[in-house]
């Protein structure tokens, strides 16, 4: 029977086999996870959305939480000197990220903006997460994060087509907002210029 | 230790400062957690504490400040310098809410000085009774905060209409304070209060001519 | 109802509203729909998976707070009564709680955990501190000689 937690002992020896226990269940979580997520990733390719979704949430309850005790149990640990961690951290992100490929398709904008946000933390430089947020943002309004967003990807890839395709949707969205704001301005200092002056 | 930082520092948050001074001292480790949380948001209680919390603030350290409040830290209006605030806040790259509540020191200059390097990352922002910003300090709120939910101005000199104006296209801006600003009219208020994204029938006009 | 199955095999049925308290599982019964098979859970046992249920059945009915973003620091440490009497239990098993309310998504009850956490460090010395959660002192003794200045804010030259 498995335990969450592992109390430190005193006693150095009982801790170093709890520890060691400890990483033998996490490699195994490490390749359940990696598993059900390369499912995750078949249905995609099929078009099978929700059997991905599913594939991915359930990777998600195998990584999720885990790498959180070998943090615990390393104390202050570097992530470099530990492969199983930062190996987890990594397909947690990549499941994050698919997840939001899943839900663009779905047209679940909100929900892709914080699916990327998680994949992020986990890999600050996963440029498909940063492109699919970029459209969320786009989609919600958020003109000015996603401009953000595509400038820095542009910068890396001046040719990606797609980063340019949405570039291009950025400028009409922005164009509509110009004219309306424009209208209220001459509104505006029409009515001011009709106040008398105190 | 058993939990991961981010849950002590869930746990740390409910702690005073003297509580998570006796952590910082039973371990490394504690210690490290226990720091962060001191600096995530300090007290201030007096000016006085204020001056020595400056004087002795590296780098490091400041990086780790998210929320600085002088709103309980007494004579703040006398003792809280300019000089000071500039030569800290721009090192505090993670802070998000800053209260100079009366810190009647700050002039344009200094706000803009602030505001230049950590503006964008304000979502919490009050000025309130700081009477010596004026034109120039608002516009450097305009310029820089481009990510603030609340902003409290009452009883600041530089507010007009055109700046509500301007702060009313930001769609994350929660809350405004213009209580006691002198220049601002009723065609401000009016702005503020409308929806400027999706302007109602009162806005529209029969000619689509573009140029103003 | 929703099934789950914690990591040594035993299955709970639940209302869904009860599940839902789990942001984890609210998360993908929205994006994936309900289905007949049990959801696992691989990082809870039975024991805490029970526990939790069991705090998130009285609390089926509390409205879920929004995201705070802007840190409240004026936190109060007072827990209802209910909560109290959930939360006197063995240390390990307060401790397990609490990284399955972190797993598990379920903001209050993590919340309720670390204040009961927190409680329990208020008043004490360094020393009382480490007995309580069997922590060694790793600092070096020159460090423990030299004593501490009291003023929080001085402490950066330990850290560094």
């Amino acid at each position: 029977m498995r335990s969450l937690v592992w109390p430190v002992c005193r006693g150095a020896p009982a801790a170093y086999c709890a520890y060691n226990k400890q990483l033998m269940d996490l490699q195994a979580k490490l390749d359940k996870g990696t598993e059900l997520k390369n499912t995750g990733n078949k249905a995609f390719t099929s078009n099978d959305v929700k059997g991905a979704l599913t594939n991915y949430h359930q990777a998600i309850f195998y990584l999720k939480g885990t790498e959180n005790i070998q943090q615990a149990m390393g104390g202050v640990s570097n992530e470099q000197e530990d492969p199983v961690k930062s190996q987890m951290k990594q397909v947690l992100g990549t499941c994050y990220s698919n997840m939001a490929a899943c839900l663009l398709k779905e047209e679940k904008w909100p929900r892709v903006i914080d699916y990327c946000k998680k994949a992020l933390e986990a890999d600050p430089k996963n440029k498909k997460a940063h492109f699919r947020i970029a459209q969320a943002y786009i989609r919600t309004g958020k003109l000015d994060l996603a401009r953000e967003e595509l400038q820095d990807l542009l910068r890396s890839d001046p040719d990606d087509a797609g980063v340019k395709r949405e570039l291009t949707l950025l400028k009409e969205k922005d164009k509509i907002e110009t004219s309306k704001e424009k209208k209220i301005y001459k509104n505006m200092f029409e009515r001011m210029a009709k106040q008398p002056d105190n | 230790m058993i939990f991961p930082a981010e849950i002590w520092r869930l746990i740390f948050a409910n702690l005073s400062p003297h509580s998570l001074t006796q952590c910082a001292r039973a371990s490394k480790h504690l210690n490290i957690f226990a720091t962060y949380s001191l600096y995530t948001s300090p007290v201030l209680p007096t000016a006085q504490q204020f001056h020595t919390f400056a004087e002795r603030l590296t780098t490091k350290n400041a990086a780790l400040i998210e929320v600085l409040d002088f709103s309980n830290t007494a004579s703040r209006w006398s003792l809280v310098y300019q000089k000071q605030l500039i030569e800290i806040i721009p090192k505090c790259c993670s802070i998000r809410h800053l209260d100079l509540d009366i810190c009647t020191d700050l002039r344009d200059d200094g706000l803009e000085i602030i505001l230049k390097t950590i503006g964008s990352n304000l979502k919490f922002l009050s000025l309130c009774s700081c009477n010596r910003i004026m034109d120039a300090g608002i516009n450097s709120i305009a310029n820089y905060c481009t990510n603030l939910r609340v902003l409290n101005l009452s009883g600041t000199n530089g507010c007009d209409d055109v700046f509500l104006l301007v702060t009313a296209r930001n769609p994350n801006l929660e809350s405004v304070n213009i209580a006691y600003c002198p220049h601002i009219t009723e065609v401000g208020v009016r702005v503020e209060e409308s929806d400027v994204a999706m302007p109602g029938p009162e806005w529209e006009t029969e000619s689509e001519d573009e140029d103003i | 109802m929703v099934q789950l199955l914690s990591s040594d095999n035993e299955t709970f049925t639940v209302d869904k509203q009860v599940a839902e308290r789990s942001i984890l599982i609210k998360n993908m019964l929205e994006d994936v729909g309900e289905s007949d098979a049990p959801i696992p859970l691989p990082n809870v046992t039975a024991k805490i998976l029970k526990k939790v249920i069991d705090w998130c059945e009285h609390h089926r009915g509390d409205p879920v707070s929004q995201q705070e973003e802007i840190n409240d620091r004026k936190r109060l440490t007072e827990i209802d009564e209910w909560d109290q009497k959930f939360m006197e239990v063995d240390q390990e098993t307060l401790f397990e709680i609490i990284l399955a309310a972190n797993y598990l998504d379920i903001k209050p009850l993590l919340d309720i955990g670390c204040k009961t956490v927190a409680n329990m460090i208020k008043g004490k010395s360094p020393e009382e501190i480490r007995r309580t959660f069997n922590i060694v002192n790793d600092f070096t003794p020159e460090v423990r000689q030299f004593g501490i200045i009291s003023h929080c804010y001085f402490l950066a030259m330990l850290s560094t």
